[in-house]
C-alpha cells in the first residue's frame, strides 16, 4: 500500500510539478512586432510536463503544446513568434543566433515554445492554471514598461516573490536567472508582496503577506496600511533606513484585532534623497 | 396605526454601502435636496416623477487595477417611487464584489417621506472562496422651509456568509441641509460607518444656472475634501468629481447621469 501510495504521489507531482511564471515580457524592443514572450520556471527537481498547464493571457486561454517539457531548475519560453516565418521578426531572431532554427548553439541552451499569445502593453494579466481551469499562478500590470524591458520576478530576498522591471542592462533575462536588485544603489523603490491575497485562518499557508523592501541610499521608508476608505489601520515599518527590510504582515491592526475581509492598500513612502510613494492593493479574505 | 406600521415598514433604505470606498464617494451624493441628480437619494426625491439613471466610475486612489462602478435608476410616481442599484468593485484577479439592491420610496405626508431597499452582495476572493450577504436600509426625510432632513439606519444584517466576527454592524446616521439662499445650501452630515467609525461630512452645493452646479465639500477620518462640477445640457448631466485624500493618492470621479 505504501509504495502505491508513493507511485500515486510522483506520479501527481510529475503532471503538476508546481513550475511558476517568471518573467514576462509585453513591451517589445522598439520597432518589433510578435515578440512577447512568458518565461517559465521549473524550480523542483523533476521534470514538468508543460502540457497539463493552461496559459490565461488576458482572455486568451492556451493549453501549452504536446511535448512541451521544462527539466528540474531550469527556465522555458513560451513565445508569440519563435521561429521566423518569411523575414518575420521572432524569438530566436532577436534573442537566439538568428539561423532559423531554436537549440543549435550556446545561446539557445534552454527550451521554447510556440504559444497563441497577445500581452497588451500598457495593461494585462497572465496565469497559469491546470487543465481543470485552477489558477495556480498569476501576475496582472497596469503600466507599460520601457520597450524591450521585461517584468520579472525578485529572486534576491525570496525565490520567485514579487515583481519589478528587469534591471539587467539587456533589458531581459531569458532563460537565464532573473537579475539582481540594485541594494542601496541610485536605483527606484523596490518593492515585492505576495501572496496578494491572504486568509489569515491560522492553516500555515498564506497566512501572512512577506513584504520585501529595498530602498535607495540616503533614504528612509515608512510602509503603513489603509483600508479601502484611506484611513490608516497598521503602520508596519516607521522611517527604516535599512537597505533592505523584509517583514510581513497577518492582516491585524493597530490593536491586534482582526480587520474586516477585504481590500486595503499598502503605502510605501520614501524620504530623504529620494521622495516616492506606491500603493499596493491587497486582499485579505474571510 | 396602519400608518405607523406603514412608517416603520418604509423608513427609508437607499445606501449601497459596503465597503470604505463606497461610503466615500456615494455619501457625496446623498444630499437632500432639489438637486437634479439622480443619486440623491432622499426619498421625497425618489418619489419625483419620471424615469432617471446615472453610471459613475473610479479607479480608486489612481490605482488602475482596481476599478469601482456604480449605477442606478429610478421610477417616480409622483407619491411613490422604485429604484434599484449595482455596484461593482474589484482587483484584477484577485478580487470582485457585486452588490445588487431594490428599493422604494413614498411620500407619507407632503414633508414627511421614507424608503426601503434591500442588498444583495457577493465577494469573490479568488481561490479563498465566494460569500454573500443580504441587507436592510431604511431611512425617513422631512421638510421644513428652508431645511431638509435625514435619518437612516444602513447595512441592517438579515443574512451572512461570514462568521460573527467578520459581521459588519449597521450604521446610524443623519443628515441636515438649508437652502439659505437660491442656488446655495449648506449640508451637514454624521454617520457611524461600518469601521464603527464616526465621519463627518460637510459641504455646499451652488447652483450657477441650470447649466452648471458645484459642490464642495470635506470628509473627516480620514480626511477628504473633494469638489464636484456637474455639467448638464436638457437632461443629460456629466459629472466629474476630484477627491483629495490624506497620503494616497487622489481619485477623479467620472459619471453620467440622464433624466430628471
Amino acid at each position: 500500500m505504501v509504495k502505491i501510495f508513493v507511485v500515486f504521489f510522483s506520479l501527481s507531482a510529475n503532471i503538476y510539478g508546481q513550475v511558476v511564471l517568471s518573467e514576462i515580457l509585453s513591451n517589445e524592443p522598439s520597432g518589433r512586432v510578435r515578440l512577447e514572450w512568458v518565461e517559465i520556471y521549473n524550480p523542483v527537481d523533476m521534470q514538468v510536463d508543460l502540457h497539463n498547464y493552461l496559459l490565461i493571457a488576458g482572455s486568451d486561454t492556451t493549453r501549452l503544446p504536446i511535448g512541451s517539457y521544462v527539466d528540474g531548475g531550469a527556465y522555458a519560453i513560451l513565445a508569440r513568434q519563435l521561429l521566423p516565418e518569411d523575414g518575420s521578426d521572432s524569438f530566436e531572431g532577436y534573442w537566439g543566433d538568428s539561423s532559423g532554427v531554436w537549440g543549435d548553439s550556446e545561446i539557445e541552451n534552454y527550451v521554447a515554445f510556440d504559444v497563441k499569445i497577445g500581452l497588451n502593453n500598457n495593461q494585462g494579466s497572465v496565469a497559469l492554471a491546470d487543465t481543470s481551469g485552477n489558477q495556480l499562478d498569476y501576475f496582472a500590470w497596469d503600466s507599460a514598461s520601457d520597450d524591450g524591458r521585461s517584468i520579472e520576478r525578485d529572486d534576491l530576498l525570496d525565490v520567485f516573490s514579487g515583481w519589478h522591471d528587469c534591471y539587467d542592462p539587456d533589458g531581459s533575462t531569458p532563460g537565464r536567472a532573473n537579475s539582481p536588485i540594485p541594494v542601496g544603489g541610485e536605483g527606484a523603490l523596490s518593492i515585492s508582496v505576495s501572496p496578494r491575497l491572504i486568509t489569515p485562518d491560522g492553516d500555515g499557508i498564506d497566512d501572512n503577506f512577506a513584504i520585501d523592501v529595498i530602498i535607495p541610499a540616503g533614504t528612509e521608508i515608512t510602509v503603513d496600511v489603509f483600508d479601502d476608505s484611506a484611513m490608516k489601520v497598521r503602520n508596519l515599518l516607521f522611517e527604516s533606513d535599512a537597505a533592505v527590510s523584509s517583514f510581513q504582515w497577518n492582516g491585524l491592526d493597530h490593536n491586534g484585532g482582526r480587520l474586516p475581509p477585504g481590500l486595503y492598500i499598502i503605502g510605501f513612502f520614501l524620504t530623504g534623497q529620494k521622495n516616492e510613494s506606491k500603493f499596493l492593493p491587497v486582499v485579505v479574505a474571510p | 396605526m396602519i400608518r405607523i406600521a406603514f412608517l416603520i415598514a418604509l423608513i427609508n433604505s437607499t445606501n449601497l454601502l459596503a465597503s470604505g470606498f463606497d461610503e466615500m464617494i456615494l455619501w457625496q451624493y446623498d444630499i437632500p435636496g432639489d438637486s437634479s441628480r439622480v443619486i440623491n437619494l432622499e426619498p421625497s426625491r425618489l418619489c419625483r416623477r419620471g424615469l432617471e439613471t446615472a453610471f459613475l466610475h473610479a479607479n480608486p486612489y489612481g490605482i488602475r487595477s482596481l476599478d469601482w462602478n456604480y449605477a442606478i435608476i429610478r421610477y417616480g410616481f409622483g407619491r411613490t417611487g422604485l429604484f434599484g442599484q449595482f455596484g461593482s468593485y474589484g482587483l484584477d484577479g484577485y478580487y470582485a464584489r457585486y452588490t445588487y439592491s431594490l428599493g422604494a420610496a413614498a411620500r407619507i405626508t407632503e414633508s414627511f417621506s421614507s424608503a426601503v431597499s434591500g442588498n444583495f452582495q457577493t465577494e469573490d476572493f479568488n481561490r479563498a472562496g465566494n460569500y454573500s450577504r443580504a441587507n436592510l436600509n431604511i431611512r425617513v426625510s422631512h421638510r421644513y422651509r428652508g431645511f431638509r432632513g435625514i435619518l437612516g439606519l444602513s447595512e441592517i444584517n438579515l443574512k451572512s456568509d461570514y462568521g460573527t466576527s467578520n459581521s459588519k454592524g449597521s450604521g446610524p446616521w443623519a443628515c441636515i441641509s438649508y437652502l439659505f439662499k437660491d442656488g446655495i445650501q449648506l449640508n451637514a452630515s454624521v454617520k457611524r460607518t461600518q469601521y464603527n467609525r464616526t465621519r463627518w461630512l460637510i459641504g455646499q452645493d451652488i447652483d450657477i444656472s441650470d447649466a452648471i452646479d458645484i459642490h464642495i465639500g470635506l470628509l473627516n477620518r480620514p480626511d477628504v475634501f473633494f469638489g464636484r462640477l456637474d455639467l448638464s445640457y436638457k437632461s443629460v448631466t456629466l459629472m466629474l468629481t476630484y477627491n483629495s485624500v490624506s497620503r494616497l493618492n487622489d481619485t477623479i470621479v467620472l459619471g453620467f447621469a440622464f433624466g430628471g
